[in-house]
């Protein structure tokens, strides 16, 4: 069974997601097992309920019905979700979502703040966390001064500014040429595999889906299929 | 995983260089918007500023007036609304006089008068042997030989705005007098004012006889005690008459409460004006923002601290403002005082005490005015802030 | 912050510029508004006697023209009978000029007085000319427009927020006077004349009296400032008041020609 050769990290229970007082079934009982240090793409048409599921891994909103369990503990049990992604989920998306403001360096030590960290270490960290993503040279760089590609390898290092254990990935490649989004995730799978991260990539892309673990495919807010990959 | 929340880590001391660094870039973003609030809250301050410092400038004039001269207490009608109090008969004087602990009392009048091209100036009638006068630093000419002497004295202010020198003539009402001397006091109200023998403003203004004030000097080692009996002894005998120390100026001048009813209710426009003001450009801040919060909240930013962080560029915005507004209300005061109408008539008083309530009303202004932004910005649901366009 | 700008006792406007009343005679029932109106602003500005002070400032469009009076003005009612003394205080080129106005019912009388002994009893020529040097003519402070038969509201303005009623007034055939109607426009609620303006034979406009710095003294509602627009002319008056005092009880022998001379 996917996932049942590791220790399972995240998995959600009959997951249920409507808006509009129920007239918008996003999810329609969603039963999803993902274990420590794997990578889980999750395929689909647009509108099947993919980043929908994300939100919900990445405790963004609360589901209408169901669990999502995180090490076996109910994400409903948690009195502050803000502290829980900061310390858990690194998030990178389609669009980026820099703080225009602010340098590269600035942006990656946003996530830091809720961390007991002495300024030079986050400065530290995030220096480093730059040069991983090659971006030594463009530290004090702001968004607009940066290429789409570099703004997303910006934005993957600050989603792992708190080491987290879980790295959620949305439409990553969305926004990007084929040259640029090949270099992203080439990266996002030197991390998976460097740091044994257990990452979920939402992608329309089954080229990108195929290189994960695991493909999960969805198909209106349902899970349809979940074949093993190459 | 932990029940409630993941290991309680001590977070760090907030607000940091790098948070604020985060607050102040924000405020830059809308530059032109965040200066326009500022000028606003400037504004606002500046004239809490102007009008406290000349409100309090009226009263330290006086008190300092009072101190100057020596004098302990003040006697005088209770007044209507009227800044001076209407002249009552100068009997009153021997009779206080007359009780315990009294060593002298001055018969004074005083009048606003219009004097020929000028604005209006203060004009003190004194008896000329009187230790009202001992404070005075004569600077020009002569004081004015006795209580028939036809003669005035001119504060350095006052000889200014009249344009006249010593051996200058000067109408006052019906009768023209001669400028026998300039003098000079400490106290504007006093430097601005013009000063001649008590009889002869009598009898130019027609009030033979007549005072509005008694200036009470008491014996040297009098206790509160006694000036306290002294005060209801004054009060039982003469009910329609008070009498105050100079202290207590403020609450006994119609003037001074008026000015400062108006300081006070102007500072409370501006704190009403500005906090709406500041509200408005935070909260459109915020919805500007919308989606930026949703990212914050997603890389685990927690509500205290957007909320931190949105109250705190309010702060600052209110902060820069109060501190801008400090200084247009100095420079405001200086013009004012230097116009030719209020020439001699204020003197701004700007205290460590009025600077301290003009960054106390600026900080209010920037909490008031963020805490419901701040509010709205925690509050954001993150799917939702994140899916904002 | 200047007392005077605040607390300062006003000029009563009706008091000094319109002659004082103390009754209307056998008011016709027709124009009744008018007359109701008029009385009632007469009637909140009725008193024995008042003394006030003012400046006289006369400016012309040259800026280095400007000429100022001190004024001292005294009225005392007693009866039907109201006395109204005008005096020059400073300067003292000018100190001791007086003009005296006595309205004894319908008749009026009075004199100029220049130092030393110079009296001129009040004329038609006299009545022409200027008060004092000013845009005002001394025919304005001895006539009484509202004494004439013809009142009648003719429209409403409003000045200054204040939402007034314009009475015109027209003398009647035989009368001495050089204008040909006067409109007056009262705020009710002030019980107070904002604005007066005179027209000439000719149908036009020969001077707009306006009050200014209108506030509420003692619970009466006075001006502080009376300016003087001559229309077409180039120069202003602005009689602006110094302190007044109302209910006085003057003796009439402050009012002769010897007291006058003193």
């Amino acid at each position: 069974m996917p996932g049942d050769a590791r220790a399972v990290l995240i998995e959600t229970r009959d997951l249920r997601r409507s808006f509009d007082g129920g007239r918008v079934q996003a999810l329609r009982g969603v039963n999803l097992t993902i274990g420590e240090g794997e990578s889980v793409a999750v395929a689909g048409p647009s509108g099947c309920g993919k980043s929908t599921l994300l939100q919900m891994l990445g405790a963004l909103d609360e589901p209408t019905q169901g669990e999502v369990l995180f090490r076996g503990e109910s994400l409903r049990a948690i009195r502050d979700p803000s502290l829980f992604r900061a310390h858990t989920i690194g998030f990178v998306f389609q669009s980026f979502h820099l703080l225009p403001t602010l340098s590269a360096l600035e942006n990656v030590q946003m996530p830091m703040v809720e961390m007991a960290w002495s300024p030079r270490k986050r400065r530290t960290r995030a220096i480093e966390l730059l040069n991983a993503v090659g971006l030594a040279e463009r530290v004090s760089h702001r968004p607009r001064e940066l290429s789409g590609g570099e703004r997303q390898r910006v934005a993957i290092a600050r989603s792992l500014a708190n080491g987290p254990k879980l790295l959620l990935a949305d439409e990553p490649t969305g926004n990007l040429d084929s040259c640029n989004a090949a270099q992203i995730i080439d990266l996002l799978l030197q991390i998976h595999q460097e740091q044994n991260m257990t990452m979920i990539i939402v992608t329309h892309d089954l080229a990108i889906a195929g290189c994960t673990d695991r493909i999960v495919r969805m198909l209106d807010g349902q899970i349809v299929t979940e074949p093993a990959t190459c | 995983m932990a029940k409630s929340s993941p290991s309680r880590q001590r977070v760090e001391r907030s607000p940091t260089k790098f948070f604020l660094t985060v607050v102040y870039k924000n405020l830059l973003r809308r530059a032109v918007r965040s200066l326009l609030t500022v000028v606003g809250i400037a504004i606002g301050v500046a004239a809490v500023v102007a009008l406290a410092s000349i409100a309090w400038g009226f009263q330290k004039s006086w008190e300092q007036a009072y101190t100057l001269r020596g004098t302990d207490l003040i006697v005088t009608k209770i007044s209507s609304r009227n800044p001076l109090p209407e002249p009552f008969s100068d009997q009153i004087r021997a009779d206080v006089l007359a009780m315990s602990h009294v060593q002298e009392a001055a018969a004074l009048l005083s009048d606003m008068v219009s004097i020929e091209d000028s604005p209006t100036v203060m004009i003190f009638g004194w008896p000329t042997k009187s230790f009202v006068w001992d404070h005075l630093k004569l600077t020009a000419g002569r004081w004015p030989a006795g209580d028939d002497d036809k003669a005035v004295v001119l504060g350095t202010v006052a000889a200014e705005v009249l344009k006249k020198a010593t051996g200058s003539t000067v109408q006052i009402e019906t009768t023209e007098f001669t400028v026998c001397g300039i003098f000079e006091s400490s106290a504007l109200v006093e430097n601005a004012a013009v000063i001649l023998p008590l009889r002869q403003l009598q009898e130019a203004t027609e009030r033979e006889g007549r005072i509005n004030f008694l200036n009470v000097k008491l014996k040297p080692g009098t206790k509160p005690e006694e000036v306290d009996l002294l005060r209801a002894t004054i009060k039982e005998r003469f009910p329609s008459y008070k009498a105050f120390a100079a202290g207590e100026v403020a609450q006994n001048n119609t003037a001074i409460q008026m000015a400062k009813a108006m300081s006070w209710g102007t500072s409370i426009i501006a704190l009403v004006v500005g906090a709406v003001g500041v509200t408005n450009t935070v909260l459109m801040s915020v919805f500007e923002r919308t989606h930026e919060i949703g990212i914050l909240l997603a890389i685990g930013w927690r509500r205290v601290r957007i909320l931190r962080m949105i109250l705190l560029e309010s702060i600052l915005l209110s902060l820069v403002g109060g501190t801008v507004g400090i200084g247009f209300g100095f420079v405001t005061v200086k013009i004012l005082q230097n116009t030719p109408v209020m020439r001699g008539k204020i003197e701004g008083y700007i205290s460590a005490e009025l600077l301290g309530v003009a960054i106390l009303i600026a900080l209010a202004l920037g909490v008031l005015g963020g805490l419901y932004p701040a509010y709205r910005g925690s509050r954001l649901h993150p799917r939702e802030a994140l899916s904002y366009e | 912050m200047t007392t005077r700008s605040i607390f300062v006792v006003c000029v009563a406007f009706v008091g000094a510029f319109l002659p004082g009343r103390t009754a209307f005679f056998g008011a016709p029932a027709d124009g009744s508004n008018a007359r109701q109106l008029v009385a009632k602003v007469i009637e909140a500005n009725r008193t024995t006697g008042f003394r006030v002070r003012a400046k006289l400032v006369v400016t012309t469009a040259n800026p280095e023209h400007r000429d100022v009076k001190q004024l001292l003005i005294k009225s005392r009612t007693e009866g039907k009978t109201t006395i109204t003394l005008y005096q020059i205080l400073w300067p003292a080129e000018s100190k001791g000029q007086s003009l005296l106005i006595e309205r004894r019912g319908d008749s009026i009388s009075g004199f100029l007085f220049e130092p030393p002994g110079t009296v001129k009893k009040l004329s038609p020529a006299l009545l022409a000319q200027p008060f004092f040097g000013s845009d005002l003519v001394i025919e304005d402070l001895a006539e009484d427009f509202w004494d004439w038969p013809s009142q009648k509201i003719v429209g409403e303005e409003t000045i200054d927020k204040k939402l007034c009623t314009i009475v015109e007034s027209r003398p009647p055939g035989d009368a001495a006077s050089s204008y040909l109607v006067v409109k007056t426009w009262i705020a009710p609620e002030l019980a107070l004349p904002l604005r007066v303006e005179k027209y000439g034979k000719n149908r036009r406009l020969v001077r707009r009296i306006t009050a200014d710095r209108i506030m509420k003294v003692n619970n009466r509602w006075t001006a502080a400032n009376i300016i003087v627009d001559p229309d077409g002319g180039n120069s202003r008056t602005v009689l602006e008041g110094s302190k007044s005092e109302r209910d006085l009880d003057l003796p009439a022998a402050e009012f002769t020609l010897e007291a006058i001379k003193r």
